[in-house]
C-alpha cells in the first residue's frame, strides 16, 4: 500500500519496481484513505478485501484524509483515519516505511521529536536556543513545524513563538536507506543517528549535519531531485519490501 | 519549594493542584499558554537546560528552582491579549506556540505530570490496545472496521453483545451495536472500534508514580463517564498483579500519573481498556476521599 501524493516521485518509482517484480500494489492519495474499506483484526490490515503486508507513507500524518466527507465532518474523521494508520503500520505483520511511534505520528514529524530523541540517546546535536535568547539576527530560525530555516523574527515574535534559534548552519545532507548511508558523509554522529533511526523503525531518511558534526535536523521524508540518488533510494527501499514479502 | 502550573490556569484539575500546594507553603507559578511572550517567557538550551529560566512580572525563576509542574493544556488555547491578527496568522501562532510549549515542557529539568511526549498512543485506541495487550494486559477482542459484513460477522460471535467506539482519542460515547451504526456502515462511513461488550462493573486506577487509587464505579449505563447522576463509586483494592503491570507501563511511558480504565467481568476477569495520560482525577478523589492530588504533590517535593 503507498500513500503519496502524484508528484511524489520517489514514490512513483518504487511502485513501479515492486510492479515489475509482480508485487500487486494499491496506491491511494491521502484525501482519499476514508473511502477504503479498511479492517484491522488480529495483527492483519486488509484494504478494499486485500492483505497489506507493507505500507510505504509518504505524507503528513496531520494531512486531510477525508476529502469526500462534508467539511464538518473532515476534523473527526482525519482523527479517525490519523488513529488508525498509526495502528496499522505498527502492526508486526506490516513493513512500514516508516514505522513512526506515537510521539512521532502526533506531533506531525517535526524536527524537534527527533532532536529530542537524539538528545536522549546521547547523540551530538546542534546547539539551538529557545525562546528569549540573545543571539542576533544573523541567527537561522527552525519554525517547530517546519523542515526549512528561515532568517530570524523579531523580538517580540520570538518571545511568543518561544523560537528556536542556532548560529548553526548546513553543511552537507547525508541519506540513509536502512542501514546504509547511500549519499552525503559517514561520520560518527550520523553513523550513530542511521543505527538509532533504524532501530526506532526508521528506514528512510535525510540527515543534515552542521560543521561540527552535530546533528541540525533530520526529515523522515525526503525527497531528492537527483535522478541517480533517487533511483539509488528507490531500489533499496524496494528489496526491503520484497524481502519482507517473501521472509521465511 | 515552589512548583508550576503550565497550560491553562481555568482548568478545574490546575485550580486544585494550586490550592493544595498552597495550602502545603509551596510557591506556585502559574504559565498560562495563551500568555506566552507577553506575562511569561522561558529561555534555554535543550542540551544543558541547567541555566535555563522562567522570567514572569519581573522575577526571573531558574529552571533548577522548580520541584515538579502540572501540566493541563486547553485544545482550544486563546491568542495573547490585546493581539490582533489575521485567520491564517492565527492558525500559525497557535500551532507554532504548542509546539514551542510542548518542547520546552519535554525539555524541563524537574518532574513534569505529563511531559506532552508521555502516553501519545491514547491519540489511537487501537493502537494502545495492541501495546495494552503486548504489555500483557487483557484486552476485550476487537476489530476495527468499516466493512458491514465482517461487524456483522464480528458481532454475531458475541451474540450482538458488542459495543462501538471511536478510533481517536476524541471523546465519544461509547454505544451497544445499534441500527445507527449499521445504517453508517451500510452507507459509508469511517472506520470504528467494535469490541467485546464485558458484562460486569468499570474500575477507574489512578497511578501517580509508584502509589495506586483503584475506584469501582457501578453504574446502569454502558459508558458511566455520560451517565453521571446516577454513578456510585467505590474505593477498592485492585489485585496486586494488576497493580504492577499497571505501575510498570506508566513508568515505561514516563507517565508520572495516568488513569488505566478497566471493566470487571461478573467471573472476576480484568479487562482493560486503555490508559488516559491526562487523567481527570477529580470526580473519583472527591467521591472516595483517595488523595491523588496530594500524592502528585508528594511526587514533586
Amino acid at each position: 500500500m503507498v500513500i503519496s501524493y502524484p508528484e511524489d516521485k520517489l514514490a512513483s518509482s518504487i511502485m513501479a519496481i515492486l510492479r515489475t517484480q509482480g508485487i500487486r500494489v494499491l496506491h491511494t492519495l491521502p484525501g482519499a484513505l476514508g473511502s477504503r474499506q479498511i479492517t484491522l483484526q488480529c495483527n492483519l490490515l486488509r484494504i478494499d478485501g486485500w492483505t497489506i503486508s507493507g505500507v510505504l507513507f509518504r505524507v503528513s500524518p496531520e494531512s486531510v484524509f477525508n476529502e469526500e466527507f462534508e467539511v464538518k465532518d473532515q476534523a473527526f474523521c482525519d482523527a479517525e483515519l490519523r488513529a488508525i494508520w498509526l495502528a496499522a503500520i505498527n502492526l508486526d505483520s506490516i513493513l512500514a516505511v516508516n514505522k513512526y511511534d506515537a510521539m512521532a505520528w502526533f506531533e506531525g514529524l517535526s524536527w524537534p521529536t527527533w532532536r529530542r530523541k537524539l538528545i536522549q540517546a546521547q547523540i551530538p546535536v546542534a546547539k539551538f536556543f529557545f525562546g528569549d535568547s540573545e543571539l542576533d539576527t544573523q541567527c537561522h530560525w527552525y519554525p517547530y513545524a517546519s523542515q526549512e530555516p528561515r532568517t530570524a523574527p523579531g523580538y517580540i515574535t520570538k518571545r511568543i513563538l518561544g523560537s528556536a534559534l542556532t548560529e548553526s548552519a548546513s553543511t552537507q545532507a547525508s541519506f540513509m536507506v536502512g542501514k546504509e548511508v547511500i549519499a552525503g558523509r559517514r561520520s560518527d554522529s550520523i553513523l550513530a543517528t542511521v543505527q538509532f533511526l533504524v532501530d526506532s523503525g526508521i528506514y528512510i531518511a535525510e540527515i543534515v549535519t552542521d560543521i561540527d558534526d552535530n546533528i541540525l535536523s533530520i526529515n523522515t521524508q525526503p525527497t531528492t531531485a537527483e535522478v541517480h540518488l533517487r533511483n539509488l533510494i528507490c531500489g533499496r527501499i524496494a528489496e526491503l519490501f520484497h524481502a519482507h514479502l517473501y521472509r521465511g | 519549594m515552589r512548583i508550576c502550573i503550565v497550560g491553562d490556569p481555568q482548568d478545574l484539575s490546575s485550580a486544585y493542584i494550586a490550592w493544595l500546594a498552597q495550602r502545603r507553603g509551596l510557591d506556585v507559578l502559574f504559565l498560562d499558554e495563551s500568555e506566552l511572550g507577553v506575562d511569561w517567557i522561558f529561555s534555554y538550551t535543550d542540551t544543558n537546560t541547567n541555566m535555563g529560566y522562567i522570567e514572569k512580572s519581573g522575577e526571573r525563576y531558574l529552571f533548577s528552582s522548580f520541584s515538579g509542574a502540572f501540566v493541563r493544556l486547553n485544545p482550544e488555547p486563546n491568542l495573547p491579549s490585546g493581539l490582533t491578527l489575521l485567520p491564517e496568522e492565527i492558525s500559525v501562532l497557535i500551532v507554532e506556540r504548542r509546539h514551542a510549549l510542548q518542547h520546552f515542557l519535554n525539555s524541563l529539568p524537574t518532574t513534569v505530570a505529563n511531559r506532552p511526549y508521555s502516553g501519545r498512543a491514547n491519540g489511537s485506541k487501537p493502537h494502545q490496545m495492541y501495546l495494552l495487550a503486548k504489555a500483557g494486559f487483557t484486552v476485550p477482542r476487537w476489530i476495527v472496521s468499516n466493512e458491514e459484513k465482517i461487524v456483522r460477522d464480528f458481532s454475531r460471535q458475541y451474540q450482538g453483545a458488542v459495543i462501538y467506539k471511536s478510533c481517536s482519542g476524541l471523546r465519544s460515547k461509547v454505544r451497544l451495536l445499534d441500527n445507527e451504526l449499521m445504517r453508517r456502515l451500510h452507507e459509508g462511513t469511517s472506520p470504528i472500534i467494535v469490541q467485546e461488550y464485558i458484562k460486569g462493573y468499570d474500575v477507574r486506577i489512578h497511578v501517580v508514580k509508584h502509589q495506586i487509587f483503584a475506584t469501582k464505579v457501578i453504574s446502569h449505563g454502558i459508558d458511566y463517564r455520560f451517565d453521571s447522576d446516577e454513578n456510585e463509586f467505590q474505593k477498592i483494592s485492585a489485585p496486586n498483579q494488576i497493580q504492577n503491570m499497571c505501575r510498570d507501563y506508566a513508568s515505561k511511558d514516563n507517565l508520572t500519573i495516568a488513569g488505566f480504565d478497566f471493566r470487571v467481568s461478573e467471573e472476576g476477569q480484568w479487562y482493560c481498556l486503555e490508559v488516559n495520560p491526562v487523567p481527570t482525577f477529580l470526580p473519583y478523589e472527591m467521591a472516595t476521599g483517595q488523595a491523588i492530588g496530594n500524592a502528585l504533590l508528594d511526587v514533586f517535593t
